[in-house]
């Protein structure tokens, strides 16, 4: 056959592989999935207005919004060169060294960590009075919260992932509730005329704006896992740079129409007390006043399903990380073995364990489930994100900085730039007033306990690795490969002499 | 028995299921598929593509399909996109193969949720002598033919290491790590390659 035959002729593999591979809808679901919008509106919003007492969190999404936006140029620019691409560290590991990956690897999995634990009080707050309600039954938070750690555990090791196309029938519903909401609300303004005053940009020079961006990283974090899907993408160079652009543009419009949308309806003076006094049933209040109580029935149940769908979904995201961590041998090497399942179960397991042992000590201690478990830990772990996104913006400038590429100066340079000084500024506001953001004194121990946590695991991750580096160069060498890293093969050095295999494969 | 055959029969227990996740037991298959034309000279690797360096047919019925495809291609590709492309029907392909042989039965059964389909095989005793072949070989640090040592590299990059060797990370794992850094360096690689995309299969998992 002649050379032009064999390269117009369809291939039979491409054909079969790309039947499978992901566009840009698909991408923008599983990310968004992770995101479980519901949770944020109705749990992390209104707790933020009752804690920090601060009116612009509408305006914060849209800024976090922009600064994400800037920040995912040189991310996804990045994406297309390294192995792993779904997890920061990765990142952090090829432009910053493989210590500082390290650290950042240890950060984020404190972060996740911290991030899936938080909703058990979630869940175990909003459920109760549900229950209660519902079928008249009067249960401690702690119950349902075991309830749920049990399902998520069980899940978690079996591999049954929700699945696809359920997790994205929530996702469109959860919006669409929301959106019901948002146009109840606003068509209900108190005192009968829509405010702006929440939108003013004023409310952003006030002492605690720190605080309240902050928590709007809260309300994006998983908007970086489009790039996971980098091999599987239709066309990797621009599904998943889209799907990231659209799941940001998504997150921060929703978010911030729907915390105007309840100042609007409570009034702009009057948000901050009723948040305090209804909590995460403010949203389901000021709808029910006006759609009546079917419709907030069906936001309720949708509430609960989507702080589960988004406690499985962190569980395996600390799971895999556990399990690429155990590949690279960065942490033990049974970490990165799977079950028969395929599951990747000591990670499972042992985010199971974490989270059982908090439930209980919260349980025994008798300490809030809503503002101490779940907006602590969500702040803390959102805090944990920020650094991760900051210290991964700044190692994509080193990373294109080093090497030769063929990425635009805008997606190498400039974009990049930006995106690291402006995280910069809010990482250092976000620390200052990491006391308002909690809701607690200027002098209390936690306001330095849990910023200090991230740095003493960082530190921890980077003599981890230096203690390899010397101990076990060839561990040290695949540190920021992921699964590529494998668990035992990569690790061997090559055999000098050619050994009794010679016989095979010729050479 | 073709290496392919004896990776099947390591990977399924008495009742013919996977001792593996479909998707491990599906890149391993497609490995020792690809390890079968390698080791007969009609393929080769250089470095990570896959290329075809003899088209005389394979005496063996399905290595002779194998090889047909990957000659049909236009282009070659990386050995990473055949592990994914062979590993679709991998294991449909071998126990086809396996049943012809007579050393398996085919059995499907219907669920509510889904298809299941188990390869019992006819001989249980026989299945587990190869086992205790290997993994005897393997715990005593004995010297090892290339086919078996190939077979064991094939075990640790799937996740059958375990099974295998029964006791974690001992001696016998490590044995097993050093014999299988020995092979030459082309089924090496084509062992890293698979161990990779099954640590993936992890990472990216979707339903």
């Amino acid at each position: 056959m002649s050379l032009s035959e064999r390269s117009t002729r369809p291939s039979a593999m491409q054909t079969t592989l790309a039947s499978n591979r992901l566009g840009v809808p698909a991408v923008v679901i599983f990310t968004m999935s992770a995101a479980t919008p519901l949770t944020v509106v109705a749990g992390v919003v209104t707790t933020g207005f009752a804690v920090t007492g601060i009116l612009g969190i509408p305006l914060a999404f849209v800024l976090i919004g922009v600064v994400l936006a800037l920040f995912s140029v040189g991310y996804v620019a990045m994406a297309r060169h390294i192995a792993n691409a779904g997890a920061f560290y990765a990142y952090v590991a090829n432009g910053l060294g493989k210590p500082a990956g390290v650290g950042a690897a240890w950060v984020a999995l404190l972060a996740y960590n911290a991030l899936q634990v938080g909703l058990y009080g979630a869940i175990g707050a909003a459920a109760g009075p549900l229950l209660d309600q519902w079928f008249g039954i009067d249960v401690a938070w702690w119950v349902v919260a075991l309830c749920a750690w049990a399902l998520v555990a069980a899940l978690g090791v079996l591999r049954v992932d929700v699945n696809g196309r359920v997790l994205a029938l929530l996702l469109v519903t959860e919006i669409a509730v929301i959106m019901v909401f948002n146009v109840a609300e606003l068509l209900h303004p108190a005192g009968g005329h829509l405010t702006f005053d929440s939108l003013s940009p004023g409310n952003l020079f006030t002492p605690g704006v720190g605080a309240l961006l902050a928590l709007a990283v809260l309300g994006f974090v998983g908007f970086e896992g489009a790039a996971v899907f980098s091999e599987e993408s239709r066309d990797p160079r621009r599904t998943v740079p889209i799907a990231t652009y659209t799941s940001v543009a998504l997150i921060a419009v929703l978010y911030a129409l729907s915390s105007w949308a309840m100042t609007v309806a409570t009034g702009p003076d009057q948000v901050v007390a009723q948040s305090q006094q209804q909590q995460t049933e403010l949203i389901f209040n000021l709808a029910g006043a006006h759609l009546g109580g079917t419709v907030v029935d069906v936001g309720h149940a949708l509430f609960l399903t989507s702080i589960l769908a988004a406690m499985i979904s962190f569980h395996n995201t600390t799971a895999r990380y556990m399990f690429a961590l155990g590949r690279e041998r960065v942490l033990p090497a049974a970490f990165g073995r799977t079950a028969r399942t395929g599951a990747p179960h000591i990670g499972s397991i042992t985010q199971s364990v974490i989270g059982l042992v908090v439930i209980l000590t919260y349980a025994m201690a008798g300490w809030d489930p809503l503002v101490q478990l779940f907006f602590w830990l969500g702040t803390g772990g959102g805090f944990g994100v920020l650094l991760l996104i900051t210290t991964t913006s700044i190692a994509a400038l080193v990373f294109f900085a080093r090497r030769q590429h063929d990425e635009s100066a805008w997606a190498s340079v400039v974009a990049p730039s930006l995106a690291t000084l402006a995280l910069l500024v809010v990482v250092t506001l976000a620390f200052v007033n990491f006391a308002d953001l909690l809701g607690v004194a200027p002098d209390s121990l936690l306001r330095w306990a849990i910023p200090g946590s991230f740095v003493v695991v960082a530190v921890g991750g980077v003599i981890r690795a230096l203690m390899l580096r010397s101990a076990n160069p060839e561990v040290y060498a695949t540190i920021g490969m992921g699964a590529r890293a494998a668990t035992g093969l990569a690790h061997q050095p090559a055999a000098l002499t050619a050994g009794n295999a010679a016989g095979i494969g010729g050479a | 028995m073709p290496l392919a055959d004896e990776f099947f029969l390591l990977a399924h227990n008495s009742t013919g299921k996977p001792r593996l996740s479909l998707s491990s037991l599906s890149l391993g298959l497609a490995a020792a598929l690809l390890a079968e034309l390698i080791l007969e000279r009609r393929i080769a690797l250089a470095g990570s593509e896959l290329r075809v360096v003899d088209d005389i047919p394979p005496a063996d019925a399905l290595a002779h399909t194998v090889l047909n495809q990957i000659m049909t291609e236009p282009s070659s590709h990386p050995v990473r996109s055949w592990l994914d492309y062979l590993g679709k029907d991998a294991r449909e392909r071998v126990g086809q193969r396996l049943e012809r042989a007579g050393l398996v039965r085919r059995e499907a059964s219907r669920r509510p949720w889904g298809k299941s389909v188990r390869y019992e095989p006819t001989d249980v005793n026989r299945t587990a002598a190869n086992w205790a072949r290997l993994s005897t070989m393997l715990r005593r640090a004995e010297p090892m033919h290339p086919l078996d040592i190939l077979l064991s590299g094939l075990a640790l990059v799937s996740g059958l290491d375990g099974y295998l060797l029964e006791d974690g990370r001992g001696p016998a794992h490590r044995y097993m790590l050093q014999i299988v850094s020995t092979l030459p360096p082309q089924l090496r690689e084509l062992l890293n390659q698979t161990e990779a995309a099954v640590g993936d299969a992890v990472l990216s998992y979707r339903t």
